[in-house]
């Protein structure tokens, strides 16, 4: 306690310092005066007295020192001394100072902001109580976790199964789609819904903000109109008000009364606003036609980790299918359940490229740290003179490498917060770029325990490359220093110099590796025949939800009649030179339904298919081409036979060797009318460019209805021009309708691939700044040779030296650095880029061609920052070189 | 300076204190020669080494000083006992005294039983 206390009044007295050692001197003069006066009085000179008081004392100026150490605390206020001290230091070369500073500004500022995605997205605490216990199960039927269509009850036995599980507390389903929705009188909005078992809210422990959640009986019929709201569609939708509680919202035609609003935090499924309980066992209202994916959410009972689940639910799995109770049209054996934590299960689009990213800032910092260690290493070896006179006069190795390390910490901590300042450009320019993947995460910011990072990392950073100078610093022998010779220290540093090049050359050489595989990844994916068009068209989908849309047996004369309202409405905008609608265009996010499709002419062959819509002129428009038959026609209506086109993949199947022309086909739903197929179109990667082919048929809109459409229109102008015109066209044939997913198909291409433009982007970036960090380090390493050997080539040129072997050894010497450090990056390359080879297409990790050309680029860039400094060495006068010292 | 003692470190803290609970308020150089004159001018006082011993005793609160005039009309700084200063030189003098007890018991020569 008392100890405490001291300290505290010492650091207060390290702040009051003068006013204390003021003080002290007064108190001190007194007390010799007092004593001078008892020596007068006991019969000594003046003089005398006062000198036998001095010596009583022990001298005024030790004394003094005593009492100022004790008055503060010696170790701090060595610090401040060498803060000064560094400080005045680092103002007097600006040069080396500014150079560090940038150099390990950026290289903080690209893990700032690296740092600050991780933070947003991989270390984001979920609104979820207890989020590790939160779990996704795919492929669970086998172990009744599934949506079980051949039972009476699919909520009850679902609920059974779930609560036979020793591991499992908790489980339910839920499947996010979108739906129109209407708040009040007015045009809907179309937004993301989540149809949810009841459990929902009990299994994620998510408690609404205001009103309640759902109770466990509410998703049986009667009980189900009842919805839950974001807080985003609270403030919109209702200014925040309370009283939005009890209203009634319609969605997808179905009115719901809301009945509690979710807190901010909670935006699972991502981006969903409303939250409605589902009848499993019946089709619900929400629901869109077409493909249906539940996912299965559990919650493990306390204390039971993903693997006691997995390993459970893999367990029930394996003993229904022993039991031959497996679920009948269940893929193979080989798709077992997987059971993944939640955190994993969201973020597993973006965490590879995140991990990759943040390596590639890493090696970034390292080659930036070795660059600016090779400055502070010239400069000592500069400054070891000083080094030299101080240890000459009494300071300690220790006080020396303090100090050094106390100057490295002050450009680490510079470099920091310029780090911060680089780190938020650079969080706005990577968000131009940002992949799809990042909407379904909070925008990454720089808050607080990004700044923490920051500080501890340029901490981190400035004792890494200050402790190789501070360590030969206070190595200087002062004898050797002072006397002016090359000495061990400045010879050991320059080796050390050029290892830490060898070094920052192979980790730049894999960053640009890297790059230069995600170049030709993409380079290869834009060379991909899509079989399907992206220039000039502009795209954008209508659902139909409501009474007057709905689906009546012999067909729905508004669906087909508003069909081809807005198609006519489109066809009339200026500059538009073909429309066309289709269920579900290439490059669509909608999930697919692979329907059994058979060859009905006694074949019995039956091959997958998605069944789609298309009117007449979409296969042309979108440059699919008909290979075979005819596209549809105007006459293919109500009134006329029932046609259908498939792809050539699929006439392939059905009809292996044969024209597919004029033969009938048997699917679910659709094809009770028999229709024949009258043309064959080519397959289409409809997922992009690393997406195969699936197999399609489709119908044409005057003979199916389809209560989703994405017309599309093709222009010679700017497509993203037409947005607005395209809206009025809805509007104009039905302005309820919202209009959504409006944009071109080449941004709907780019979408696809924007987490690989993403990281291309990135890792380019960064790996150009690495070749130039290690440009500007290989030249300062050779600049610093030749004026520490400027006698030297002097003597030997004045011998009678060639130029040009001057210039060679120079070059030879860059040379061998460099292929040391390619060596080094060709090795860890090999290893690395492993880390790539998802992200990959059309060209290997160890592709030879990149490894060359990289190579290649590295020896040209060695020879540019070895030739200026080394031409100087060359064109040394001999004569001013011997007269420099 | 022979013959005189060197003060050790620590126990000048209780001369000081204890001083300074005799005698009241004191200036630092009085406080000296009044340890000297207590010691029978056994012991030999290094003054500069009282000044930042007083600091100390000052930081950990035992003694506070203030300014104030000397009997010779001269500025000077008064140091005087807080009340946690009284505390510790009851405490400090009876653990002196227990440990030079034992201690003299060591020192003692015991007769064999």
């Amino acid at each position: 306690m008392r100890k405490l206390r001291a300290l505290m009044m010492r650091l207060c007295g390290l702040l009051s310092f003068r006013h204390g050692d003021d003080d002290f001197a007064v108190e001190l003069e007194s007390h010799v005066a007092m004593h001078t006066e008892d020596g007068i009085r006991s019969g000594l000179s003046p003089q005398e007295a006062r000198r036998q008081a001095l010596i009583r004392l022990g001298g005024a100026e030790q004394t003094r020192q005593a009492y100022r150490e004790r008055l503060g605390l010696p170790c701090l206020e060595n610090l401040r001394l060498d803060a000064r001290y560094a400080l005045r230091q680092l103002r007097n070369s600006p040069g080396y100072t500014v150079t560090a500073v940038l150099t390990l500004g950026l290289a903080i500022g690209a893990n700032t902001a690296i740092f600050s995605l991780v933070h947003a997205i991989l270390l984001r605490q979920l609104p979820f109580s207890d989020p590790s216990r939160v779990m996704t199960v795919e492929n669970g039927m086998d172990a009744g976790l599934g949506f079980n269509m051949d039972s009476k009850s699919i909520t009850a036995s679902f609920n059974e199964a779930a609560g036979s599980f020793k591991t499992i507390e908790n489980a339910t389903m839920y499947s996010s789609i979108g739906a129109n929705v209407e708040l009040g009188e007015g045009s809907a909005r179309r937004l993301k819904a989540a149809e949810t078992g009841a459990r929902f809210l009990d299994v994620l422990g998510v408690t609404p903000r205001l009103g309640r959640g759902f109770a466990p009986d509410e998703d049986v019929p009667g009980k189900d109109r009842i919805a839950l709201i974001s807080d985003r569609l609270w403030r919109s939708g209702f200014h925040a008000d309370p009283a939005a509680l009890g209203k009634t919202i319609r969605a997808n035609g179905v009115y719901f009364v809301i009945v509690g609003v979710l807190p901010p935090q909670m935006d699972f499924p991502a981006n969903v606003d409303v939250w409605t309980p589902t009848v499993f066992d019946q089709h619900t209202s929400l629901r869109e036609a077409g493909a249906y994916i539940s996912t299965v959410l559990v919650r493990a009972r306390a204390n039971n980790s993903a693997a006691a689940v997995r390993a459970e639910v893999n367990a029930r799995a394996a003993n229904s299918r022993d039991q031959g109770t497996a679920h009948a049209s269940e893929p193979p054996p080989d798709a077992r359940p997987i059971v993944t934590p939640i955190a994993a299960e969201l973020t597993k689009s973006i965490r590879a490229s995140l991990l990759m990213l943040s390596l590639a800032v890493l090696f970034l910092l390292a080659i930036a740290c070795s660059n600016v260690a090779g400055l502070a290493l010239a400069r000592t070896a500069a400054r070891r003179r000083e080094f030299a006179v101080r240890t000459a006069l009494g300071a300690t190795r220790r006080r020396i490498i303090a100090q050094q390390l106390v100057e490295s910490l002050f450009v680490a901590m510079a470099g920091g917060a310029s780090g911060v300042l680089f780190a938020n450009g650079a969080l706005r320019l990577l968000y131009l770029f940002r992949p799809a993947a990042l909407d379904a995460f909070q925008r990454p910011a720089i808050d607080a325990s990004v700044l923490v990072f920051t500080a501890s990392m340029a901490i981190a950073t400035g004792m890494a490359f200050g402790m190789a100078p501070a360590w030969l610093a206070g190595d200087a022998d002062p004898g050797d220093a002072l006397r002016a010779g090359t000495s061990h220290a400045s010879i050991r540093g320059a080796r050390l110099r050029k290892i830490l090049i060898s070094g920052e050359m192979g980790i730049a050489f894999v960053l640009l590796v890297g790059a230069g595989l995600l170049l030709r990844t993409m380079a290869n994916m834009d060379k991909v025949h899509l079989g399907y068009d992206t220039k000039g068209i502009l795209s954008f989908s209508v659902a139909l939800h409501g009474e007057p849309y709905i689906s009546k047996e012999g067909g729905n004369p508004a669906i087909s009649a508003f069909c081809k309202g807005v198609l006519d409405q489109l066809d009339r905008i200026p500059g538009v030179t073909a429309v066309g609608a289709v269920s579900s265009a290439p490059l669509d996010t909608r999930a697919d339904m692979l329907l059994p499709v058979m060859a009905a002419d006694g074949a019995q062959r039956s091959a997958g298919g998605a069944p789609r819509v298309a009117s007449n002129g979409y296969f042309g428009l979108m440059g699919i081409p008909v290979i075979e038959g005819r596209g549809f026609s105007s006459q293919d209506n109500r009134t006329n036979p029932r046609v259908v086109i498939v792809t050539k993949d699929l006439a392939d199947k059905l009809w292996p060797g044969q024209s597919p022309i004029g033969r009938p086909i048997h699917c679910f739903w659709y094809c009770d009318a028999s229709p024949r197929v009258i043309g064959v179109v080519s397959s289409n990667r409809r997922f992009g460019p690393r997406g195969d082919a699936i197999s399609e048929f489709y119908f044409p809109t005057a003979q199916q209805d389809w209560t989703y459409f994405t017309f599309v229109l093709r222009t010679s102008g700017n497509p993203a021009e037409l947005a607005s015109s395209a809206r009025r066209a809805v509007a104009a044939v039905n302005p309820s309708q919202p209009v959504y997913d409006l944009e071109t198909m080449r941004d709907r291409l780019n979408n696809n691939e924007s987490l690989l433009r993403f990281e291309l982007f990135a890792l380019s970036v960064f790996a150009a700044l690495s070749v130039l960090l290690v440009l500007i380090g290989l030249y300062g390493v050779v600049s610093y040779t030749v004026t520490q050997r400027t006698r030297e080539i002097g003597i030997r040129i004045a011998l009678g030296a060639k130029r040009e072997a001057v210039l060679m050894s120079l070059l030879r010497e860059s040379a061998l650095i460099t292929m040391a450090g390619e060596a080094l990056g060709f090795a860890a390359s090999l290893v690395g880029m492993r880390l790539l080879a998802t992200a990959l297409f059309g060209v290997t990790p160890h592709d030879p061609e990149t490894l060359i050309v990289v190579g290649a680029l590295f020896l040209l860039v060695a020879i540019a920052a070895t030739y200026l400094p080394a031409r100087r060495a060359a064109s040394i006068d001999p004569m001013q070189a011997l007269r420099i010292e | 300076m022979g013959g005189k003692t060197d003060v050790w470190q620590g126990t000048l803290a209780l001369m000081t204190l204890k001083t300074l609970e005799t005698m009241g308020p004191q200036h630092g150089y009085g406080l000296a020669r009044r340890i000297e004159l207590t010691s029978g001018d056994q012991l030999q006082l290094n003054y500069g080494t009282l000044y930042p011993a007083l600091l100390k005793l000052e930081q950990e609160g035992y003694i506070r000083s203030r300014w104030g005039t000397s009997e010779n009309n001269r500025k000077a700084k008064f140091y005087e006992l807080t009340k946690a200063g009284e505390r510790q030189v009851k405490k400090a003098a009876a653990e002196w005294e227990q440990t030079t007890e034992i201690l003299a018991r060591f020192l003692t020569p015991v007769e064999e039983a």
